[in-house]
């Protein structure tokens, strides 16, 4: 399980995160003083740090780069200062990504992920499984009882989104968002023409009709 | 506008005179009559009264070309100065007691002004440091309630208010850049169809919620020189404004031309128009038109901010619209602004 440690100075915001990437399947660490980030990071050897930029009594920037001077852990930095100026700071002091407050959480996890994928393939599963159902993260393919299918983008990130929290109710709306996150800015005709795609392949692998089901007038689910 | 300032004529410099002349005229008259009494020839009167005469005549004309010189010089002065109050650098020499008043005067009317100003201009930058900084300790609280809200089952319809909150906020914060005594924003080489899609990202939720469709036609090759973050701030409220009036699709478009002296980014909509009434003052400020009152959200201040940001950023910007058609609101990028990058497109074939 992926270790993630927190620099916030914000306690609510901190909790927040924490808790939301604890559903995600994330261990987490709250980091409680700012004295030395970069002692801690090297004794605690997270996955990934989501470090905020504007701490009270300490420099981001500072911390970024004393990190960076021992350890190789992607960093993921925040901040509610949108200024390109702090953008090109971080990235040149060795940030991997940026993301500016107010985030979303879905893009927040979004970004992190693909942190992690960057920065080590294997600290992310690489598949998902449900009810035999096995989804290769990697290789954007499908697999059941021995037989294999390829997907398009779009139908891979309407799988993984599902495949992420089995029998959860996602509304349409939350799926198109998330499409849309990453640059496919499907209609709601298209979402529907995947989805009836998705489900030709599924059942062309021999799954059952009922894997993915809808709920009228709220959403899909497995 | 300035206010007509009277120039300096003969005929109000006679008219300023015109005791000096009558008593000269009477002494001439009293004096002549005199002299004659005592029996002067009449030549021996004329040779006194002509030298009187000649006296006054030069010391008036003196004094008038004087004050014509100095006058002409204050008028000059105004007119090549672009704001009235920078008069006092360019005064002329007073050359007479008069004129050393009026430039005393018009010297400490300076002096204040330009105190007052510069106090004022301090307090709005002041100010308008203060809202950025209120903007930025208020982005906390919300990122926070947006993640509190999406882990409470059933409080989805609490995440487009965050967004709505989050959205004038950045309102806010654009307004007091767009709006600052001081330059305030980055300009490098951005592309254009990345931009394009980081407005409609921002606003996704919005957009989706509306069942508004987006579609791109845009050169990955493209850059203008801008701030990436006011041009992604100009096309969210266009896009916004598609979204709040009615629009299904929206097409953002954007080619080069070698010919061309501007690369035009089109966002165009199929909505439901403004009113031909309307057009001429969209881009005014607090101005909410038919449609505005129609569905009462509007503040009139995004086509304004719009409008105000492309000024400061050398972009033209302008609208077209056709009731019932849509709306095609267009950013105009100077061709020194605009480039299409040779290289880009050479890696991304390869």
């Amino acid at each position: 399980m992926p270790l993630i440690y927190i620099v916030e100075d914000d306690e609510v915001l901190a909790d927040e995160l924490a808790h939301l990437l604890v559903l995600q399947d994330f261990e987490v660490t709250i980091c409680d003083h700012f004295d030395d980030v970069a002692a801690e990071v090297a004794s605690l050897r997270p996955d990934c740090v989501i470090l905020d930029l504007m701490l009270p009594g300490a420099d981001g920037h500072a911390i970024c780069q004393t990190i960076r001077r021992s350890s190789s852990v992607p960093i993921l930095v925040l901040t509610s200062c949108a200024d390109d100026f702090s953008e090109v700071m971080a990235l040149g002091l060795g940030a991997d990504d940026f993301l500016t407050k107010p985030y979303k959480p879905h893009v927040l996890l979004a970004r992190l992920s693909s942190v992690l994928r960057r920065a080590n393939a294997s600290s992310l599963p690489a598949q998902r499984e449900y009810l035999g159902l096995c989804l290769d993260m990697n290789a954007m393919t499908v697999r059941f009882a021995q037989k294999s299918a390829e997907l398009t983008r779009n139908e891979f990130k309407i799988l993984s989104i599902l495949m992420r929290t089995p029998g959860k109710v996602v509304s349409r709306q939350d799926m198109m968002l998330e499409l849309w996150e990453s640059d496919e800015f499907i209609d709601d005709n298209t979402l529907t023409v995947n989805i009836n795609r998705l489900r030709k392949t599924l059942s062309s692998l021999g799954v059952d009709d009922d894997f993915l089901k809808t709920k009228r007038g709220q959403g899909y689910y497995l | 506008m300035r206010p007509k300032i009277p120039g300096f004529t003969l005929k109000g410099y006679l008219h300023d005179h015109v005791l000096a002349f009558f008593l000269i005229v009477l002494s001439v008259a009293l004096t002549s009559l005199i002299l004659v009494c005592f029996g002067l020839s009449a030549s021996g009167v004329l040779v006194i009264e002509g030298t009187f005469v000649l006296a006054c005549a030069v010391a008036l004309i003196h004094d008038y070309l004087r004050r014509l010189r100095y006058w002409e010089a204050v008028s000059d002065a105004l007119q090549a100065m672009s704001h009235a109050a920078h008069i006092n650098e360019m005064m002329p020499e007073p050359t007479f007691a008069d004129a050393r008043i009026a430039s005393g005067v018009i010297g400490a009317l300076s002096c204040a002004y330009n105190a007052e100003l510069g106090q004022m201009r301090a307090e709005c930058d002041d100010y308008r440091r203060y809202i950025e900084l209120w903007v930025h300790e208020v982005k906390a609280p919300i990122a926070a309630a947006s993640l509190i809200a999406a882990r409470i089952p059933d409080a989805s319809e609490i995440l487009p208010e965050l967004e709505r909150m989050e959205r004038e906020v950045a309102n806010a914060l654009f307004y007091a850049r767009a709006t600052s005594t001081t330059f305030d924003y980055q300009i490098r080489a951005t592309e254009l169809a990345s931009a394009a899609r980081e407005a409609v990202r921002t606003h996704a939720r919005f957009l989706i919620q509306r069942g508004v469709s987006v579609s791109f036609d845009i050169d990955e090759a493209l850059t203008a020189q801008t701030d990436k973050q006011w041009l992604v701030f100009m096309l969210g409220q266009v896009l916004l404004n598609s979204a709040q009036y009615g629009a299904q699709h929206v097409h953002m478009s954007a080619s080069w031309t070698e010919k061309a002296h501007s690369v035009v980014l089109a966002v165009a909509d199929d909505g439901e128009g403004i009113p031909a009434h309307d057009m001429p003052s969209v881009f005014e400020r607090s101005y909410v038109g038919e449609n505005g009152r129609a569905y009462g959200k509007s503040t009139g201040m995004g086509l304004y901010l719009v409008a105000l940001m492309c000024d400061r950023c050398g972009i033209g910007v302008s609208l077209t619209s056709e009731e019932g058609v849509g709306t095609t609101v267009s950013f105009e990028f100077p061709q020194d602004l605009a480039r299409r990058s040779v290289h880009d497109k050479s890696v991304r074939q390869a």
